[in-house]
Parts: structure tokens; C-alpha cells; sequence
């Protein structure tokens, strides 16, 4: 006991609620990781038509401003990308392959876009410490039936809802996944922000499954030649190698 | 149901199946309203995220020669499609189809690559296409 009296007061020199630690066993409240239980296995690549579109691609219904407001950031910045992580919608939008990997207390999906691109989606029902806003947001996660629901708010504004949209305090994302057949996802994904937006807004996206690809080991900013310039402006860099 | 519109919604369901696309970026700063064509040898070929470049030079003395660079997909799509470093090793000889750059410098977004033993690379469809007419 005197070893374990001494954790706990090591937890609580650090600020942490032992009480926390002792009721953190694996609460399936919010769902139950057995429903899909090899979606670790290869990656799910989105399926899409047309290619170069990323979240410009993404219609919302917008208020005049934030319209107006968007204009002026396509015009100025149309083809331009940084490699800052794009939040949930950039993610889904990009259309890069998913990799899923399921514990007892939280859903961890990976772009392939790059390793920096992780969502955590919480699975346990405990309450969570929400230090947001972020880039990928503050996301838990509940089952309806065989349906995965993520419940995403707290986005930071350095990420966008479409493409010269900036995410509010406002922004709501509600994405429901269906498993249709063993290799293949139905994803609806509906977006809300009053601050921005004239009514929600809904698409839906069907992912496929490669079950012989691994997620690969990528940085965006390993060799970005399409970073916007100095000041915020389009910029394609075609100065060659040296070597 | 049209004889035609069944057939159409058979072409566009295969191409839903088939077309896996992804994009960091929207690639407006390329014409796609135009198709150029270029044949030449590989001086570098840049496999780093978060896309591809090639950069071809091209020989001659006209307005259309020396060293185009051509934007592309990400390493990890290019892997998948069976492609490596090696496959754009320096000095390999390629005709490149591509939406040229909107402000006209030398570039753009590659679109199909044609090696000289007649195999064609089509990154839009993302496949491989061998010049016994297989595809991959």
C-alpha cells in the first residue's frame, strides 16, 4: 500500500485526480470497438470524382459575408496549400486513404495525407479535457447500432470548413459511418455553423477498402513546392533541384 | 431506363469504384481547359510528399525546350500504383502529357507518362497500362 500511497501522491503532485485513475477502466458506454472488428485491417480509400478538388469541391450554403469573404481568399490563394493539418473536413475532403485503428476507449483515424494528420475520437463516455479549440477539433464517438456517430466541436479558425471558410467557435460536425459490406463505408457527413452558414450542410462520401495497403510514413512538409508565398499569396515553386 | 442512360450509369460506376482521387491542394494554378505535350529525358525526379515532382528536359533550342517540372500525385498513391523511385530514374526517356501552368512558365500537372517501351502511366486513373494493352 505504502507503494501505491506513493503514486497517488505523485498524481496529485502532478495535478492529477487520482479518482480519475482509479475509474479509468475501459468504459464501452459509448460503443462497443467489437462492432467492426477487423476495420484496422488495410486502409479505406475515399471514393471520389475528379481529382486536385480538396474541400473547394465543397458547396456550403453561406452567408453573404462569408461568401464575399471566400471569393476573395480562392482569387488570392486558389492553388496554394501549407502543410498545417486541415482539421476533420480537409481531411475527409482531400480524399486521402484512412487507416482506423479501434481501442476499448477511443477511435484513432489517420490520413495518409501525413503522419501529422490524427484525429482522436472518444469512444468511453468519460468526461475529457477539452483545451480546444484545435485543429481537428474536440470529436467523441457513440454507436447507433451498427452506425459510428462522431459528435466534433472546439475546431481552431486556422482550420477551414471549405476552402476560404474559416471554422467558428460555431461549427458542428455530425459524421455518421456505416459499414454497407465488409469492404465498404457509407459516410455522411453534415456540417453546421449559424456564424458562417445559412443552414447545415450535408454530403455523403463511400470509402473502399484495400485490405493489402499499410498507411505509409509521410510529412506534407517533407518537399511542399505549393506553400503560399510570404504574404498569403498563390505560390508554385519551380525552381529546380540542385541535385 | 435508356439503353444509353444504362450504359452511362454502368460507365460512371466503374469509374466511382476506380477513381480513388485525393488532392492536398486544388491545382488551380493549372489550365486544365488545355493538354500539352512533351517528350524528353528525366533530369530529377522529386518522391517526396506531399507530391511528386518531375522535372523533364526537354532538348532543342525552341520555345518549348528545356527543364519543365511536373507536378503530381503523393509517394504513398504513387507506390500503390507500383511506382518507385527508379521508375523516373535520371536519364529515362518519357513522353509527358500535362495541364500546362496558367502563367504560362514551365510546368504544369502531370497527366500520363509514356515510356520508351510503349507502357503509359496514367495518373488521372491511377493505373498502369503495359503496351501489350494490360492494365494494372
Amino acid at each position: 500500500m505504502k507503494f501505491a500511497n506513493a503514486i497517488a501522491a505523485l498524481l496529485i503532485g502532478a495535478g492529477l485526480s487520482t479518482t480519475q485513475v482509479a475509474g479509468a477502466a475501459p468504459s464501452l458506454a459509448g460503443g462497443n470497438i467489437y462492432n467492426w472488428p477487423d476495420v484496422g485491417t488495410g486502409m479505406w480509400a475515399a471514393v471520389m470524382v475528379g481529382f486536385g478538388t480538396g474541400t473547394s469541391r465543397l458547396k456550403f450554403p453561406l452567408t453573404p459575408a462569408a461568401a464575399a469573404a471566400r471569393a476573395a481568399t480562392v482569387k488570392r490563394l486558389a492553388g496554394s496549400a501549407s502543410c498545417d493539418p486541415v482539421g476533420p473536413i480537409g481531411i475527409i475532403g482531400a480524399g486521402f486513404p484512412l487507416k482506423f485503428y479501434f481501442t476499448p476507449g477511443e477511435i484513432v483515424i489517420m490520413s495518409d495525407m501525413d503522419a501529422l494528420w490524427v484525429r482522436h475520437v472518444y469512444m468511453d463516455g468519460l468526461p475529457h479535457h477539452n483545451y480546444g479549440p484545435t485543429y481537428e477539433g474536440y470529436s467523441v464517438g457513440h454507436w447507433e447500432g451498427q452506425t459510428l456517430v462522431i459528435d466534433t466541436t472546439n475546431l481552431s479558425s486556422k482550420v477551414n470548413l471549405t476552402t476560404g471558410v474559416p471554422a467558428s467557435a460555431t461549427s458542428h460536425l455530425i459524421e455518421r459511418y456505416t459499414m454497407l459490406s465488409p469492404d465498404k463505408i457509407l459516410l455522411k457527413l453534415t456540417v453546421s455553423d449559424p456564424a458562417v452558414m445559412t443552414a447545415p450542410w450535408s454530403m455523403t462520401q463511400s470509402y473502399v477498402r484495400h485490405r493489402d495497403w499499410e498507411i505509409e510514413d509521410t510529412f506534407c512538409g517533407e518537399g511542399n513546392r505549393d506553400a503560399p508565398d510570404q504574404n498569403g499569396n498563390e505560390e508554385v515553386n519551380l525552381t529546380p533541384p540542385t541535385s | 431506363m435508356s439503353r444509353y442512360a444504362k450504359f452511362h450509369s454502368a460507365i460512371l460506376l466503374v469509374g466511382a469504384l476506380t477513381l480513388t482521387a485525393q488532392a492536398h491542394h486544388s491545382f488551380a494554378a493549372f489550365d486544365k481547359t488545355k493538354t500539352d505535350t512533351l517528350a524528353g529525358t528525366v533530369k530529377f525526379f522529386e518522391f517526396t510528399n506531399p507530391h511528386v515532382w518531375i522535372w523533364l528536359s526537354v532538348p532543342g533550342t525552341g520555345p518549348n525546350t528545356g527543364l519543365y517540372g511536373f507536378e503530381s500525385g503523393g509517394p504513398s498513391q504513387y507506390d500503390r500504383m507500383g511506382i518507385s523511385r527508379s521508375t523516373f530514374a535520371p536519364g529515362t526517356e518519357v513522353t509527358i502529357t500535362y495541364h500546362p501552368m496558367r502563367d504560362g512558365r514551365k510546368g504544369g500537372q502531370l497527366l500520363t507518362a509514356k515510356f520508351a517501351n510503349g507502357d503509359v502511366l496514367d495518373i488521372m486513373k491511377q493505373v498502369k497500362i503495359f503496351s501489350n494493352g494490360e492494365v494494372q
